[in-house]
């Protein structure tokens, strides 16, 4: 455990607990993770997210902290004196929060319409998030990533999508990122899978793949109930 | 008063969002040049700040635009530091985040569910609904504000719940504020109202009413 005791309660499926772990380790910040069983949560988890009972969870000092974007920000601010993840300037700041609000809102809602649904609404589904990722594209402008040079808050918020979006093409058979409508994000893709720390933490494919086909199948099944 | 530089914001009359942008303004002191929209007709200037949501609210400091009511109460924080809204610690700032999360991701559904379902439906979002407000209670207890003593944050988020939820009662006809049920919710919802900040800047009510009947109508008929 560091010097200053951090917990990290989570689960490999999580791309929410991803984030965090992104930024502590970004940050450089010892922590010890705790794998929750989301089937059978433990105690601790109930007690320190009694609203969601949902991971992940940081823990510092004895202090719980819920909610994927608050945690991250809190890392920002509590440890502020190496890799900065949010600009420093409030009129930046304020333009990164509303773009992961965007991924938050448009893409990731978008990302689970596309999932849950089917014939004509799938379809609608699938355009209205390649327009999403259209005007996301918009705030890549030259970067290689959305915090320029090297990764920050907002490629941690869309962090999900290059693994996430190339299993629910091919779990649902029809593509969302074609390289020529969506040259940069595409790039973006490319450029975020390669880096060592995406490389590092990335949960085995085959049990996410599993997870989100298990997803899908719930959803057709309550449909047909 | 405080002013640092021009300050316009985008509104409509009726929307909790843009009234809490207002209060935050009102709070700091911070004089500012308020443009009423008419969202069936949206004026070329919305469109062009704010060209991805088209929507209201939209603050314009010196000419460059900031849209999300959330992001703008930030912003506002952090240019104009006196009469702080959100804490100066770190982990009490994410109590605060945390509750405004939780007024966008879980209050404004659950509402919004009750106001355009009917029947069987409708009932089970009064249920979803009362669930939300249980939690609220819970975390008010043994406090005057989510804020604490003051309103803070969490209070300006969630403080569209103290007037449009009532409205919501009315126009939907259910009720899910029931002060023996939820007495901390309950008082809450009075004292935030009586903040001089806040009870100054309210829409009328009858109006309001009238507006989301309006609004409720042409939902549910499309």
């Amino acid at each position: 455990m560091g010097e200053e005791g951090v917990k990290l309660y989570g689960n490999i499926l999580s791309p929410f607990v991803l984030r965090v772990e992104w930024a502590l380790q970004l940050k450089g910040i010892k922590y010890e993770y705790v794998n929750e069983d989301l089937s059978n949560k433990s105690p601790q988890l109930l007690q320190y997210n009694p609203v969601h009972k949902m991971v992940p969870v940081l823990v510092h000092n004895g202090r719980p902290i819920a909610e994927s974007a608050v945690i991250v920000e809190y890392i920002d601010e509590a440890w502020s004196d190496f890799y900065p993840l949010l600009p420093s300037n409030p009129y930046q700041k304020a333009t990164t929060r509303f773009w992961a609000k965007f991924v938050e809102e448009k893409c990731l809602h978008g990302s689970f319409d596309v999932l849950s649904r089917v014939g004509e609404e799938q379809l609608q589904a699938v355009k209205e998030m390649q327009e999403s990722l259209k005007t996301l594209e918009g705030h890549l402008e030259e970067n290689k990533f959305f915090g320029g040079e090297t990764i920050g808050f907002v490629d941690i918020i869309a962090g999900w999508m290059p693994s996430w979006l190339g299993m629910i093409e091919e779990i649902i058979g029809i593509k969302i990122i074609n390289e020529e409508d969506l040259p940069l994000i595409s790039a973006w893709i490319k450029d975020f899978l390669d880096h060592n720390l995406v490389k590092e933490t990335m949960p085995p494919q085959e049990k996410v793949m599993a997870h989100m086909r298990a997803i899908r199948e719930n959803v057709l099944s309550a449909m047909s109930a | 008063m405080a002013s640092g530089g021009e300050v316009k914001l985008f509104g409509m009359w009726a929307s909790p969002a843009v009234r809490r942008v207002e209060w935050a303004l009102k709070i700091k002191g911070i004089e500012y040049e308020y443009i009423e929209e008419d969202l069936s007709n949206k004026s070329t200037s919305l469109l062009e700040y704010n060209p991805i949501n088209k929507q209201v609210p939209v603050l314009l400091h010196k000419g460059k635009p900031i849209v999300e009511s959330l992001v703008m109460i930030e912003y506002i924080d952090e240019v104009w530091n006196h009469n702080p809204i959100l804490p100066e610690d770190p982990y009490e700032r994410t109590k605060a985040r945390f509750w405004a999360t939780y007024s966008e991701g879980k209050c404004r559904d659950a509402v919004g569910k009750v106001y355009f379902t009917e029947g069987e439906e409708k009932e089970n979002a009064i249920k979803y609904l009362e669930d939300i407000v249980r939690v609220l209670d819970e975390e008010l207890k043994g406090k005057r504000f989510f804020g604490g003593e003051n309103i803070g944050f969490s209070d300006l988020v969630l403080g569209w719940m103290a007037f449009w939820l009532p409205v919501a009662e009315e126009v939907a006809s259910f009720e899910v504020l029931d002060s023996e049920k939820f007495p901390w919710f309950a008082s809450w919802t009075d004292n935030f109202l009586q903040v001089p900040v806040i009870k100054e800047n309210l829409p009328p009510r009858d109006k309001t009413v009238e507006f989301f009947q309006n609004y409720r109508q042409q939902r549910l008929a499309a």
